[in-house]
């Protein structure tokens, strides 16, 4: 029954699609404006189908209902609620219909939102291209990736997912805040193409979803600082961030649309880079959806085997419709989007923008160079190879360390051009920042060339976002610290608070391995911690060994090992000891014997990481003022609209 | 496109960058009133834009056949796709420099950087699963920083008796015992190899090293069920053999293992009370 309702909702979805799509094409090319409205119509049935498949599953993994092939796959009748609610976006099938919900979810806010304008072309072609991307994921549900497959067999218990999936809560918010982010991007990825299409290419389709791409921003952002946050807190290795191709394929459309957010401010204000932010809101879209390929098709584990599942070639075809269509309008429409002009300056905002654009271009392409460099090996020669950390580290440093020096210089520049006096009074603030930070850092034991001077740089950046709050504040009120500038730089503020976590804790983090029995102590880095005792028990089939450790002047801490049956070797749970200054990070290196009381103990001391976590916080409280309108920002877009000769007499 | 199509492409993009400095113009205005500009920086670049402005207009107004047909200037696009191309080939130089041969349980990027003591864990995990590749492959790795790590030594000595590679096996046993003479896991392997090799010689001084083990009464239960083994099939002694499973089985072996030892404890009690 259960199976049935779901997959009726994903058929109702498909149709609502379908038609909806079917309805706003004719619409557009019969000029039959009927069908505008109508469309609304399929886009409400395509949420209702949507929601009511959604509900199935829930209800079927709450349930414990067996009979549905992926409820016995990921859930057992032990999981806490919490994470039963989880399982729908802990595996493939699942985690496509969170997709698809979430799509739903934006592309009615849209159509809601741009109601009243149906009857424009541009937003019609815009929601015509977001019904087309429901239309390709309700297809892999309704086929190849469906939810709702039943076993002729029913088990008397499930399987459960990977047990590092279920312990601990920020797997039920991680995947969802990084899906909102991927998701979001469709509603300004089919705006690009809707002003491709028509041809209408000025500013106004940027202003209309600016909101859209601030919003999915944010969530990808906060999306991945809680991917690092849980792997940090769970995976019991004492890092947050490894460039493992999961990561960084979230990180790339990360990258392209933190650029694009700078580059069409150039446009908006100066109308420059037009080709440029439309092929950047292309590429962010496409990188999500490459992103999925790769982490959904199996082409991680071997190119030979992705094929073996149906769903990546979908994915692949999927992506290369998305290129091949984005470079052809591109190429259609290249003549009108040409910008007039160009940059007056290197020193002025406009011009490190586009220093910081080629920038974050770089990173991403250094990236992605090596996140499918062992695939097109593989590919070509057969030979399986890794890409290791050192080459993400020393190519990213020095572009990582140049993005944090511009983001301390851009926001003090003006618009067109800024005189060497000015910019020279102008960055005395941020500079003494720097140097004080610097200094500060080596007074307490920071070493190293490049950490002492990101750490400086991080200060600066910090300095500079402060300067421009200060300012804004001063003229404007507690009203300086929202809209786009005062939005942008508490994220600026953000991104150096996660510099300064980052540095500190690769560079500066001290580690220690012990073999201690109850009442022995180690030492590492300044902390004491002693091992008081140790539970081993039983957790259903499932072995716990759990140490009490005490760690001075922060209390005692319960970092466990857990052997499941069901899964190979056994989970590490790391416990931290946080505080402003540094983490310390407490894990069990392996499972001891039965009846032995001597425990294998790593301790790794952190600083600075909970920066990280408060620089997230940040970013997203940047996110949240910069979406709120300032009226002096929506006064500067109000154009005048005079002829060129009075305009022309008039300034001469 | 002709020479006449071409001239008028270059009005028309004439009459746009007009129409931008015109817009800049009046944003420059806005910025003044805002506060973005100070003085000197507003004239200046007022000063500028107008010239610009003069200028294009007097292009525009000398009218099309004075301008020039001849396709824009190239340098700047071949500057770009020399610095893209440079860029490329350096990141590809990086990244075939920094990638190697995957190993089992690697991921194509990126790495968890992990204790030696995690490594081992995992390897033995691997052994314990009959992967024994794999785990031969993170040993080789734990040796390789770590050449003297007792547990990967034992692991591997595991390994390549597993393998029947009987002489390494007994190399790596020898190099734990030249650090820790009485290192009673080691002493344990080695004792069991050598009693199963058929040579009276090798077969004495296996049963050395399982006795040296037990001398220290370990807590494992191994070297008492590897001495059992002697004592029943190669020495006849049963009741020492008896001794040394019931003295196994009170150190909590694996459930199957028990199993076994239960039921050969039965067998030779049988056979005692036979011969009896």
């Amino acid at each position: 029954m259960t199976a049935s309702i779901g997959f009726l909702g994903i058929a109702l979805g498909l149709v609502g699609a379908s038609c909806g799509l079917i309805e706003i094409l004719l619409a557009l090319l019969v000029r039959k404006s009927s069908g505008f409205k109508r469309s609304l119509i399929w886009v409400a049935l395509m949420v209702f189908g949507c929601v009511i498949a959604v509900g199935a599953m829930e209800l079927a993994l709450l349930q414990n209902n067996f009979s549905l092939a992926y409820v016995a796959g990921n859930s057992t009748i032990e999981t806490p609620t919490i994470y039963k609610i989880a399982t729908l976006w802990g595996a493939l099938e699942g985690s496509l219909l969170l997709w698809a919900l979430l799509l739903c979810g934006y592309v009615a806010a849209a159509a809601w939102c741009f109601r009243t304008k149906i009857h424009d072309r541009l937003v019609a072609w815009s929601l015509a291209t977001m019904l087309a991307v429901c239309v390709f994921f309700f297809g892999l549900l309704i086929g190849p990736a469906s939810p709702f497959d039943t076993l002729t067999s029913v088990p008397l218990d499930g399987e459960g997912l990977n047990p590092l999936l279920r312990n601990h809560p920020l797997m039920a918010i991680h995947p969802v805040m990084l899906y909102l982010g991927y998701v979001g991007f469709t509603v300004p990825f089919a705006f690009a193409v809707g002003a491709l299409i028509t041809g209408r290419l000025g500013e106004g389709w940027l202003v209309a979803t600016r909101t859209w791409t601030l919003i999915a921003w944010g969530c990808l952002s906060i999306g991945i600082l809680l991917g690092a946050w849980w792997s940090y807190e769970v995976l019991g290795w004492g890092g947050y961030w490894a460039w493992d191709p999961v990561e960084n394929a979230s990180f790339l459309p990360w990258l392209t649309g933190t650029a694009f957010l700078h580059s069409v401010i150039v446009q908006e204000r100066r109308g420059m880079l037009r080709v440029w932010n439309l092929s950047l809101l292309l590429a962010t879209f496409a990188l999500t959806i490459f992103g999925t390929f790769l982490t959904r098709s199996g082409v991680i584990d071997s190119v030979h085997e992705f094929s073996a599942s149906s769903i990546g070639p979908l994915f692949l075809g999927f992506f290369a419709i998305i290129v091949v269509t984005s470079v052809f309008l591109i190429g259609w429409r290249g003549d009108r989007i040409r910008s007039p002009g160009s940059i007056d300056s290197p020193f002025s905002r406009e011009g490190t923008f586009l220093a910081n654009n080629f920038l974050f271009a770089l990173f991403a392409f250094v990236v992605l160079l090596g996140t499918i460099f062992p695939l097109l090996v593989e590919a070509v020669s057969n030979e399986q190879i890794a890409v290791g950390r050192p080459y993400f580290d020393r190519m990213l440093m020095p572009i990582g360390l140049a993005l944090l020096a511009l983001m301390s210089v851009s926001p003090m520049l003006s618009w067109r051009s800024t005189s060497f006096t000015t910019l020279a009074g102008k960055l005395l603030g941020p500079a003494a920042c720097g140097v004080g930070t610097m200094a500060l850092s080596i007074s307490l034991g920071a070493h190293g060339v490049w950490p002492v001077l990101g750490l400086g740089l991080g200060g600066s950046t910090l300095g500079s976002a402060a300067h421009q709050i200060l300012i804004g504040t001063r003229r404007h009120g507690w009203k300086g610290i929202i809209g786009r500038t005062g939005g942008g730089m508490i994220a600026h503020i953000g991104i150096a608070l996660i510099a300064f976590g980052f540095i500190a804790s690769t560079a500066f983090s001290e580690e220690g391995e012990f073999v201690l029995q109850p009442g022995d102590s180690a030492s590492v880095a300044g902390h004491e911690v002693t091992f008081v005792s140790v539970r081993d028990y039983f957790d259903g089939p499932n072995r716990v060994v759990s140490a009490q450790v005490k760690v001075e002047g922060r209390g005692t801490f319960a970092p466990a090992i857990t052997r499941y049956p069901t899964f190979g070797r056994p989970i590490s749970t790391p416990s931290v000891a946080t505080s402003w200054i540094d983490d310390v990070y407490l894990s069990l290196a392996a499972i001891p014997d039965e009846g032995m009381d001597r425990i294998t103990l790593r301790v790794l001391i952190k600083p600075l990481v909970v920066w990280m976590w408060m620089g997230g916080a940040l970013i997203g409280l940047g996110t949240l003022s910069a979406l709120i309108p300032n009226r002096r920002e929506l006064a500067k877009e109000e154009k005048e609209d005079s002829s060129s000769s009075e305009r022309l007499e008039a300034k001469l | 496109m002709t020479a006449s199509g071409r001239r008028i492409d270059q009005l028309a993009r004439l009459e746009e960058e007009r129409s931008f400095l015109l817009n800049s113009l009046d944003d420059l205005d806005v910025e003044i009133r805002n506060g973005d500009l100070d003085e000197h920086e507003y004239v200046t670049i007022r000063n500028d834009y107008i010239a610009r402005v003069a200028a294009v207009s007097k292009r525009i107004g000398e009218g099309v056949e004075t301008l020039d047909a001849a396709a824009a200037p190239q340098k700047s696009r071949l500057i770009y796709l020399g610095l893209i191309i440079t860029l490329g080939v350096m990141a590809g130089v990086f990244v075939a420099q920094y990638s190697g041969l995957r190993q089992p349980g690697e991921t194509i990027t990126g790495e968890i950087e992990k204790s030696p003591r995690a490594l081992l864990a995992e390897a033995e995990n691997f052994f314990l699963q009959g992967e024994f590749d794999s785990s031969r492959l993170v040993v080789e790795e734990i040796l390789r920083d770590t050449p003297d790590s007792f547990g990967a030594l034992l692991l591997s000595a595991r390994l390549h008796e597993e393998a029947q590679e009987i002489l390494e096996a007994i190399r790596q046993l020898d190099q734990i015992l030249e650090n820790d003479v009485n290192n009673l896991d080691a002493l344990t392997l080695r004792g069991w190899i050598l009693v199963r090799i058929d040579s009276p010689e090798l077969l004495e001084e296996g049963v050395r090293n399982l006795d040296r083990v037990i001398k220290n009464k370990p807590k494992k239960f191994d070297a008492y069920v590897f001495r059992g083994y002697v004592a029943r099939y190669v020495e006849k002694d049963l009741e020492r053999a008896v001794l040394m499973y019931e003295t196994a089985l009170s150190l909590d072996p694996p459930p199957a293992m028990a199993d076994q030892l239960r039921l050969f404890v039965t067998e030779m009690n049988d056979e005692v009370g036979m011969r009896d």
